[in-house]
């Protein structure tokens, strides 16, 4: 072999062996992730592929030779969803789709397990504690630490607000840290309760721990203002609201304010009330105070209202008007009919309402009560109502009000004089 | 450079590519092990990528969410992931932009019901036509099956093609019904009696051309009952070891109990003479108990019975918190099923002379009820101490007190 055909051999196997390494280096680098950058968006990835634009249809198509993850041949769901997503994003798909994609097929991969559980609530729940114990770590697995971090930051913000208040991202960072807290301790305690090491009582008393810890943090970051937004607690949202509630009384600016100062402190008293109350509100004493403070508001609301918007307001606020107005023309009920029935079955309540008062008053002192006789007055007062409805509305309006369970009539059976009482006769 | 110099630059260089060719050649990333034998499920090839709207290489910022939705599906069909991970995917989707809009117009609204109710049925009219949009005819009409197997065939009996096709035809007229019956009751035009009366009616065709389709037999399968009640005892029957016969006697004693249970509401249907009811269920409850206690043998009932109770499970579960041995735990149970026990009966004997027409004091056997409540409490309390009891009421674990008194209401099942 001469020195001029050995130089050009290997000249050759230079070029050959070029071209080897150069097409090893790009399937390599077919495989491999994408890269997230640091200004927070996914850096493109390099593949194969391109694209030519379909003008009618502004779609585009994609090149055959583009290597794609086979779903059904990747027997490890954690890799498989890695692959996927890595594809997506490379894609330019954000990362909340990303997310999505991710979470569901997790989701769905545990389908089995549940199948599997045969409806056992014990089972059931030990094979959703597994899965919640795991999905942090496989969905971090699939969609890289810093994707796993906005997906799931976004997600534990907006669950924390009611409304959505600017954070800044030390404030965002402070807010999922503690969030992230509460989700650790909610596990722990769901795993206490699965394995007995601790009872129901116990566990209830260290959610609330566990809440109002979190709610503590959450305003030491965001200040009492943007908490009590955040939680739609401030007086923005609670007139707002209340406007809303007023809206058929039109009430001007100044009523407006009069009554929002008489609802808070109707608020407070009744919260009052209630806390006096815990545990024993089958108590006549109860009862009597709660319809006593809503007398009172009634009559200043009626004040600031005037009789007219009073009722109009009050109308509003009844469901079984409310639903009557709706299904007036299939009921063939007239405005007259309507305030008719309302006036009738107001007064049947009240009626009924003191009644029972009565009742429960006498049997408080220690008289004896004769059930059998409260049965019989409640069913006679109940027909004497009935029997008003029907003589104005006739038979098929009255039936068709029945039938929808627009009338609520009082019984023995669903009165709190004989459920659940300490005192029940 | 001399001919000399180049010669031995060029072999050095080839040396230098064969070994880096050699290293990415054995550092190339593995082949992935092909799964073992998938779901049958799985093994229904997916709806091929739309061939007259290929999938775009890049995903569509500015597109609408349906096209989004329809980019994704692409893409993901084309990596082979199953239809119905698709369908999932396009759900959820839909779900959370859904209940995005739902929380705004609650907001908005202030949860106003009417609207509320009419942005809901919105939603649930449009499924369809998204879930096509996004998935394809062909997917769409795969995920739909799957939806009406799941709701109409919850037996899963074989179906032909042709009887596959006439269920889903009729299963998909039931819930195109649905929809225009609550479209009706949100518009006012019918109210909510009307329309439960017209599904109701609507219902029961749907059923009859079923069982015409696949014939009493078949659809009593179809409906998987059988399973659903075989399942459930077998469930129950768990932690007792019983054996295959015994399985079975029971399962023909429930068979059996469900029909006379049955028959038993439908006569009373007219809610008149609760009493008669309440005697007649009671003693069909005990037939079935007997018949129970002689196929498993007086043990295995009773260990049976405990572990369906829920105060006799939570002390188990509590056991060693509660510091319970198991003498303690039979005993509290005891304790609980005597009373409960001697106050039913005495309810029960109250109810009967009421039945008869005599007059009954249910001031004084409410009395009497409490009495014996906090005499029971107090046995239990002596036993386990204060602190132990105090807990284990905090937990709900003795259920005494407050018994409804009242004849009106059927006794639950």
């Amino acid at each position: 072999m001469n020195n001029e055909f050995r130089r050009n051999t290997s000249l050759l196997l230079n070029i050959f062996l070029g071209i080897t390494v150069v097409s090893l280096v790009m399937q390599r680098r077919v495989s491999e992730p994408a890269i997230y950058s640091d200004d927070g968006g996914f850096a493109e990835f390099h593949t194969v592929m391109a694209h030519t634009e379909v003008e009618d249809e502004g779609t585009f198509e994609p090149v055959a030779e583009r290597s794609l993850p086979d779903y059904a041949a990747i027997a490890s769901p954690s890799e498989r969803r890695r692959l996927i997503i890595d594809q997506l994003r490379a894609m330019g798909a954000p990362n909340e789709l990303l997310g999505r994609v991710a979470r569901v097929d997790f989701e769905m991969e545990w389908e089995r397990q549940f199948a599997a559980c045969s409806g056992d609530m014990e089972k059931l729940a030990a094979v959703q504690l597994d899965m919640n114990l795991s999905k942090d770590a496989e969905m971090r697995a699939a969609l890289g630490e810093e994707g796993f971090r906005q997906w799931d930051r976004n997600y534990m913000l907006w669950e924390a607000m009611s409304t959505k208040v600017d954070v800044n991202q030390a404030e965002a960072g402070a807010l999922y840290s503690s969030k992230k807290k509460l989700q650790q301790r909610l596990l722990e305690l769901d795993k206490a309760r699965l394995n007995g090491s601790m009872d129901d009582a116990q566990i209830t008393e260290a959610i609330d721990t566990a809440y109002a810890e979190f709610h503590g943090t959450m305003k030491d970051v965001l200040g009492t203002e943007r908490y009590a937004k955040s939680q739609q607690m401030d007086e923005t949202f609670v007139k707002d609201s209340f406007r809303h509630q007023l809206a058929k009384a039109n009430p001007t600016d100044a009523q407006f304010d009069a009554l929002f100062k008489v609802e808070t402190e109707w608020n407070k008293a009744r919260m009052e009330i209630e806390e006096q109350f815990q545990g024993n509100t089958f108590s006549p004493e109860y009862g009597e105070k709660l319809r006593a403070l809503d007398a009172l508001r009634d009559a200043e609301f009626q004040t600031v209202l005037g009789e007219a918007a009073f009722d109009a307001l009050r109308k509003s606020e009844d469901p079984a008007y409310v639903r009557m107005k709706k299904f007036q023309g299939a009921w063939g009920l007239d405005e007259r009919d309507l305030d008719f029935i309302y006036d009738t079955m107001g007064d049947y309540h009240k009626g009924v309402e003191s009644y029972q008062a009565e009742v429960l008053a006498r049997q408080a002192k220690g008289e004896n009560v004769d059930w059998d006789s409260v049965t019989r007055n409640l069913q006679a007062s109940a027909e004497a109502a009935q029997r008003a409805l029907q003589e104005r509305l006739g038979q098929e309006s009255f039936s068709k009000l029945q039938r929808n369970r627009v009338l609520r009539w009082a019984s023995l059976a669903s009165s709190p004089l004989q459920h659940g009482s300490p005192q029940a006769p | 450079m001399s001919r000399t110099t180049f010669y031995r630059t060029s072999i050095v260089l080839n040396v230098l590519l064969f070994m880096a060719a050699a290293l990415l050649f054995l550092r190339r990333p593995e082949v992935m092990p092909v799964a073992e034998t998938a779901p049958v499920e799985e093994m229904i090839p997916a709806p091929r990528p739309r061939a007259t709207k290929p999938a775009a290489a890049r995903f569509p910022d500015a597109a609408s969410a349906s096209d989004q939705r329809r980019w994704v599906v692409d893409q993901l069909r084309l990596m082979g992931v199953p239809n119905r991970v698709l369908g999932r995917i396009v759900l959820d989707d839909l779900d959370w932009a859904w209940n995005k809009r739902g929380g705004e117009v609650s907001l908005q609204t202030h949860g106003d019901p009417d609207t509320m109710a009419a942005l809901k049925l919105e939603n649930a009219s449009s499924l369809d036509s998204e879930m096509r949009a996004a998935l394809g005819e062909e997917g769409f009409l795969q995920w739909d099956h799957e939806n009406m197997q799941r709701e109409a065939n919850r037996g899963r009996i074989p179906l032909s093609t042709a009887e596959a096709e006439r269920t889903y035809g009729l299963w998909k007229q039931l819930q195109k019904r649905e929809l225009e019956l609550k479209k009706a009751v949100v518009k006012g035009d019918i109210d909510d009696a009307d329309a439960a009366d017209a599904f109701a009616r609507a219902a029961s065709e749907y059923e009859l051309q079923l069982k015409g389709l696949l014939g009493e037999a078949r659809y009593a399968k179809s409906q998987g009952l059988d399973e659903l009640e075989a399942a459930t005892l077998w469930q129950n029957l768990a932690q007792v070891n019983s054996s295959d016969s015994q399985f079975q006697a029971l399962l023909n004693s429930q068979k059996s109990w469900n029909e006379q249970r049955a028959a038993l509401d439908k006569q009373f249907q007219g809610g008149e003479s609760q009493t008669a009811y309440a005697a007649q269920i009671k003693a069909l409850d005990a037939a079935r108990e007997e018949e129970y206690r002689r196929v498993l043998g007086d043990t295995v009932f009773e260990t049976l019975n405990k572990q369906q109770d829920a105060s006799y499970n939570q002390m188990k579960k509590h056991q060693a918190l509660w510091e319970l041995d198991d003498s303690s735990i039979n005993s509290v149970y005891g304790t609980m099923k005597y009373y409960e026990r001697t106050a039913e009966d005495y309810q029960a004997q109250a109810r009967a002379l009421e039945a008869d027409g005599r007059p009954v004091d249910w001031n004084a056997v409410s009395k009497n009820l409490e009495q014996f409540a906090r005499e029971t409490e107090q046995a239990l309390q002596d036993h386990l101490g204060k602190d132990r009891f105090d807990r284990m009421a905090r937990n709900g674990v003795f259920q005494l007190g407050s018994r409804d008194l009242s004849a009106h209401v059927k006794p639950s099942q």
